[in-house]
This record gives structure tokens, sequence and C-alpha cells, in this order.
């Protein structure tokens, strides 16, 4: 039993942290500042959006010192699924992260995963999503990964619907990897 | 005029206000974006189903018995 407390003990150390939350209600835009910090190199970003006015994708834009960053440095490589239809998709040189946030329809929020690395270190910030996407009488998937073209240091970011308002609730946590 | 949330994960307060003028232009400019890149995105893929679509009829061949030869 003392070996398997020990253990426990040291496995709490590790693991997600809960960082912060933030809520919008019929906003165009939500931004958290200072939620990226030199605690923590990997975060997963979870949202519960409630609805959305428009069908969209939720883009994301890298925030320093609470000023977003919309120079055309960021990068994307998508996979999307439709039932046996396979399609792959890049885009470069845009002011945001397209659909880092996942994909909304007026009908049904979809469910998105967001990881990024090393916002706070004066790297490249890479992330990867993943996302349902659901139309009206369909649905299908999609995988992206991202990159940020130049090194430098973010402290927040900005979740930006395609067009319309959202309302509901971003979530971020903190990996911790060692103690 | 569009709403903005701002939250602060240090001190834990969120502001929601309008937009700055500065916000609204961004705000007009990734709208426009999005209209556009979906545009291009939907005319992607239309143009694919379509030529889909005349490659199964000039094979004479079902999306069926396609989807049956690459299975």
């Amino acid at each position: 039993m003392a070996i398997n407390a020990v253990k426990y003990q040291s496995n709490f150390a590790t693991g997600l942290r809960f960082i912060t939350s933030a809520s919008g209600s019929a906003v165009s835009s939500i931004s958290i500042n200072n939620c990226f910090s030199a605690s923590f190199s990997h975060y997963l970003v979870m949202r519960d959006f409630l609805s959305s006015s428009a069908n969209n994708n939720v883009s994301l834009r890298l925030r320093a010192s609470s000023t977003d960053d919309s120079a055309a440095n960021y990068r994307r490589q998508q996979l999307d699924a439709d039932s046996t239809s396979i399609a792959g998709a890049r885009a470069t040189g845009e002011t945001s992260w397209v659909g880092a946030l996942g994909i909304t329809e007026t009908t049904s929020m979809g469910f998105a995963r967001w990881w990024i690395s090393n916002p706070f270190e004066a790297v490249r910030t890479t992330a990867w999503v993943d996302a349902s996407y659901l139309p009206t009488g369909n649905i299908q998937s999609t995988t992206r990964v991202y990159e940020h073209d130049t090194a430098s240091s973010y402290d927040g970011f900005t979740a930006i619907p395609g067009a319309g308002t959202i309302t509901g609730t971003i979530y971020v946590y903190g990996l911790r990897e060692a103690q | 005029v569009s709403k903005i949330a701002i939250h602060d994960a240090v001190t834990g307060e969120t502001v929601e206000r309008d937009m700055t003028p500065e916000e609204e232009a961004q705000r007009a400019a990734d709208e426009a974006a999005w209209v556009e890149r979906k545009a291009v995105e939907d005319a992607a893929v239309e143009a694919t189903v379509a030529a889909r679509a005349a490659l199964l009829e000039r094979l004479g061949i079902s999306e069926d018995e396609a989807r049956l030869l690459l299975s």
C-alpha cells in the first residue's frame, strides 16, 4: 500500500493542469491574455460553445501583450473526411489558424480538441486540432496541423468565428510533463 | 457594433465591450477573407464532384461500382 501511495503522489504532479476559462455571449471574438507562460510548454484548449449565429470555421490568432498578431505568417495542412471521400488541403500566408477551434454550424457546435506547443518560447509555435463537422444531415471530420512562421513569444490567443457571433466558454489546460 | 470578450488568466477578470474601430476593421477583413475562402473551397468541392460524375458517365459505371473496384 505504501508503494502505491508514493506512486500516486508522483503521478499527481504530472498531467493536465487547469489554467483558466473564458466565456462570451453573442461576441465576435474571445481573447485570453496571459494563459501561456514559462510554466508549461504544451497546452490543451477545449471549447464548450452553446450557439453560433452562422456556419463557421472558428480560427485562432496568437496574441502577445494584449495585442493580436494578425500578420500573414500562419500556415496549415489539413485532412478532411466526408464518408468515403478523403481530401487534403494546404494554406500558407494566412492571418490566423483557420478552423483551429473547429467548425460550428447554427444547428450543431461540433467538437474540437486543440493542442499547441511552445507558444511562450521564442520559437516557431506549432499546433494540432482534430474536430468534427456536423452540417445538417451529415457528419465529417477534420485533422489539421498548424505552424507560425516567426520565432516569437505569445502569452495568449483570440478565437474568431469566420462570421457572426458565438456564445460559450473556452478552457485552457497546461501539460505538466515531469515533476 | 460587434462585441469582444477579453479574459485575463492572471486576474481572472473578463471584460465584454464594443469593438474599437481598429478591431471592427480587422473583424471586417477577417469576415471578407472567410467569405472568399469559403467560395474557393466550395467551388473546389463542386468541381471535384462534377469531374467524378463526368468520369463515371464516360466509364459507364455507377459510383457504387467504382467504389467496388477500389475496395
